[in-house]
């Protein structure tokens, strides 16, 4: 089990303070535990993109979240802005994992769980699941 | 999937329709804007030409210290980038975007708006039509920017169409206490031979180091 007051403080630990996303039905409570420093968008990409913006005039990794349905929302500026290969901007992503192997979830979800981790290595970006504390003080 | 230079059309075109009757060219107004910002203002231009022709007219100026933010990539989430910089950024924070752009998602505005602040100015480059990629429409030629816009909560809303307007309204909209919203009516065509923006590296770094 992971607690959402444990990432978050994980995260401040490593000045990682502003947050922007979509609610997920994974991270629900993401949103209302946490207190400034959070904006709550539209959709992914924009999420996507606030983030960058709010690197490029800070120089602070931002955290973004979403549900893995969300992520196809998010390629596009994943791979024609952020990627390493464009202009090589960071954040961190907190990805809730529908459809996820061991799960039992809707067609739609299932569909999306199965090739998220492939989609995330086609995009060039680490990720781990975090099962536990000792797996998010690991990354 | 196919190829670029891989597909042609058997019989030429016929002349296509004049898109629309609007009045300005993009590369006479982005060098006005550009003649009328405080050069350490966040400028944050779009995909298509407007960013390509941005990138030519700073070349030429040499000694116009602007450092503006390219979106290469990621069409409809200038306003969003832009907003992510104002969160934290005491500058004039100036949004140049196309309609294209805008219509892909436009949800955006919403938190633009709520979050952007008084140093927010959204620029729509309106010629209703996907330029840069040949001319086709945007099927929006018919949208009321100005209710759209006060609908997601700008708190002005100025409007260009000509020369004689141009630099008047232009020097209200920048005085103006944000979140504001000009459109300025955009004639088809850019310059021959226009370029690209190079190093990306070099334009993430000097937009950073303002």
């Amino acid at each position: 089990m992971i607690y959402i007051e444990d990432i978050i403080s994980t995260l401040n630990k490593k000045k990682i303070n502003f947050f922007t996303g979509v609610p997920d039905s994974i991270l629900k409570n993401l949103p209302f535990k946490l207190k400034k420093n959070h904006i709550s968008v539209n959709n992914e990409g924009t999420a996507i993109s606030l983030a960058a913006g709010y690197y490029l005039a800070t120089k602070k990794i931002p955290c973004v979240y979403m549900q893995n349905s969300g992520l196809g929302n998010a390629i596009n500026p994943l791979i024609s802005i952020t990627n390493k290969n464009v202009y090589s901007i960071p954040s961190i992503l907190i990805i809730g994992w529908r459809g996820s192997p061991n799960s039992k979830d809707e067609p739609q979800h299932q569909a999306k769980g199965k090739i998220t981790k492939d989609i995330l290595k086609l995009l060039g970006i680490k990720h781990c699941v975090i099962q536990n504390k000792k797996y998010l003080l690991k990354f | 999937m196919i190829e670029k230079s891989k597909i042609k059309t058997k019989q030429k075109l016929k002349q296509k329709k004049k898109i629309n009757n609007y009045k300005i060219f993009r590369y006479n107004f982005i060098k006005q804007l550009v003649n009328s910002i405080n050069i350490k203002s966040n400028i944050i231009s779009s995909t298509g030409y407007t960013s390509r022709e941005l990138d030519n007219i700073l070349s030429l100026k040499k000694n116009l210290k602007i450092s503006p933010f390219y979106m290469v990539g990621g069409m409809g989430h200038t306003a969003s980038l832009t907003l992510g910089v104002s969160l934290k950024s005491n500058k004039q924070n100036i949004c140049l975007d196309g309609d294209g752009s805008l219509l892909m998602h436009a949800g955006s505005l919403g938190v633009v708006t709520k979050f952007g602040g008084k140093k927010f100015k959204y620029i729509l480059l309106r010629n209703d039509s996907h330029e840069s990629v040949g001319d086709q429409t945007t099927n929006s030629e018919h949208i009321n920017y100005k209710m759209l816009s006060k609908s997601f909560g700008f708190q002005s809303y100025f409007l260009i169409t000509n020369e004689f307007n141009l630099k008047g309204v232009l020097k209200k909209f920048i005085n103006t206490s944000g979140p504001a919203f000009l459109e300025v009516r955009i004639k088809s065509g850019s310059i021959n031979n226009l370029g690209r923006p190079k190093n990306l590296k070099l334009v993430k770094k000097n937009f950073m180091s303002k």
